[in-house]
This record gives structure tokens, C-alpha cells and sequence, in this order.
């Protein structure tokens, strides 16, 4: 297999004594460094609020999935399941969907139409 | 013989997710960019699919020779610029970079409208398309509009034909 190159960067954290005393007392509890907890955080939180950035731009128009993967580093399927998160089963689209098919449903006299629309909603 | 079709990582995303990779291999010889492929990333079901097809010569790789559109991100451009060059048929759902194709002359499916095909050739059935519909507008990752007119025209189909 082949190894992966890791080159480090150093960033220097300057913390008050306050700071310091929470970060120690939670790095001792989980038996982690302060660089090491520091650095997942970081990482961690950084590419949450990427995934955000991009979610939102998309959402608004403003980008394609595209120019954000691009932009953000991230990949597009984790944007566009960050772009579901946030419309998280979007209660309004899902009513406009039905209605929708309750309309053309009841134009037809076709109930069996809405029916299954009403089934597929619900799976 | 199959017609040449190449597509966007938003297509690619879609086209997991509703089950539809199989048939669209029936359908199509389809084409993927390595700026397709980078944009799938690694390790996710939708990219483990492509890599694994790409492996298997089920999907073939080709990259633009030029760039005659220049807008959107490396993935949507060098699909729409491949399509240009070798006339094929793109496979697109993101909606910018999907107007801009069919305005430069390229000749565009989303994942929507190949659903709602399949389901006029009777090659899926009425309760198949609704299940699609509604999971993606749950999933909230494609235009509303589209989606209603999915609704309309499959509704259309099922008026004339009795699907």
C-alpha cells in the first residue's frame, strides 16, 4: 500500500489562562494532546461550516455544485447531502408535490394517481 | 448501436440515488470526465459506483480537447465542453450550468426527464416514477419546477396511454 505523505503546518494558538485551564482539564479527561484536540476541532469545525457555505450558496442561487466543489474542497455528493440536511424533507415541497398530483388527479378522475403519490411520500 | 452520452456530477448523484445507473447503461455509451470523476471525490456510494464502472470499461473516460465555455466549476464545464466537441448527448441536473449548455447548442437531459422517458416507454411503472418524484423532492436537491413538471407530464402519459 502506498503511504500517504502528511506534511504539518504549525499555527500558533495563543490562549489566556482561563482558556488554557479548560482546554488542559478537558484534554486530560480525554487522554488526548492539546495540539492533537486543537487540530481535530479545527478540522472538524472548519469543514462543518464549508458544508454550510456551500449548502447555503447553492441554495440561494448564488453558485452550481461545480464552481462550490471547487471552491470549498469538498466533494459534490457531501454538498448536495448537505443541501438535503438543510431542506430536511422540505415539508412545503412535498405538499406542493401532492397537491399537484391531487389536482391533475381529480381533473382526471384518476384517484389512483394521488393515491400512489400519497404512498410514495409516505415510504 | 448506443447513443454517446457523457454527464455532470450532479447527474451522476441523482442517477445513484434513484436506481437508475443500470438502465442508463442499456440506454447510453456513457462518457465521464476526470474532472467529473475528481469532483465525485472518493469513498461515497456515487463515487465507488463510477470507479468501479470506469474499472470495468462500462463507463469510458475522455477529457475536452478545448474549452469553449469557460463558466461554472471543472466538472460542469469540461462535461458541457465535451459535449460540444463530440455532439454527444449531456446528462445534467444542476440548473445554471444546465441553461448554458442548451444555449450554447448542446443537446441536454436531467435525470428527471429520463425518468419520466422511461416511464412513457413503459419501462418502469407508475408507482416506480412517483416513488422517484417524491424522493427527490423530499431530498430537496433539484429545482421545484422541474419536478412539478415531471408530475404534469407524467400525469399527461397516463391520461393518453393508461400507463
Amino acid at each position: 500500500m502506498k503511504k500517504e505523505k502528511h506534511e504539518k503546518t504549525t499555527v500558533t494558538v495563543r490562549l489566556t489562562d482561563e482558556e488554557d485551564r479548560v482546554l488542559s482539564r478537558l484534554c486530560t479527561l480525554k487522554k488526548t494532546s492539546k495540539t492533537g484536540y486543537l487540530a481535530r476541532l479545527a478540522k472538524d469545525r472548519a469543514k462543518t461550516e464549508l458544508l454550510s457555505y456551500a449548502a447555503g450558496e447553492y441554495l440561494e442561487g448564488k453558485a452550481s455544485l461545480s464552481e462550490l466543489a471547487k471552491k470549498t474542497g469538498l466533494d459534490v455528493p457531501a454538498i448536495m447531502d448537505e443541501v438535503a440536511r438543510a431542506k430536511g424533507g422540505d415539508k412545503r415541497a412535498v405538499e406542493a408535490f401532492l397537491s399537484a398530483v391531487e389536482t391533475l388527479s381529480k381533473l382526471n378522475k384518476d384517484p389512483e394517481f394521488y393515491r400512489l403519490a400519497v404512498k410514495a411520500v409516505s415510504e | 448501436m448506443k447513443r454517446e452520452a457523457t454527464f455532470d456530477s450532479s447527474f451522476w448523484v441523482h442517477a445513484v440515488y434513484l436506481d437508475l445507473v443500470d438502465v442508463l447503461l442499456l440506454d447510453f455509451e456513457l462518457v465521464c470526465t476526470k474532472a467529473v470523476e475528481r469532483e465525485l471525490g472518493r469513498d461515497n456510494p456515487t463515487s465507488l459506483r463510477l470507479t468501479a464502472l470506469l474499472a470495468d470499461r462500462s463507463i469510458k473516460q475522455a477529457a475536452p480537447k478545448a474549452e469553449k465555455i469557460k463558466l461554472y466549476g471543472d466538472g460542469e464545464r469540461a462535461a458541457i465542453n465535451l459535449a460540444l466537441e463530440r455532439k454527444l448527448l449531456l446528462l445534467i441536473d444542476d440548473w445554471r450550468p444546465y441553461e448554458a449548455a442548451q444555449e450554447a447548442g448542446v443537446e441536454v437531459v436531467n435525470s428527471l426527464a429520463y425518468l419520466v422517458g422511461l416511464y412513457e416507454q413503459k419501462r418502469i411503472a407508475l408507482e416506480r416514477v412517483l416513488n422517484a418524484l417524491a424522493r427527490i423532492t423530499r431530498r430537496g436537491t433539484l429545482r421545484p419546477e422541474w419536478i412539478q413538471s415531471a408530475v404534469k407530464i407524467v400525469w399527461e402519459i397516463r391520461r393518453k396511454g393508461e400507463n
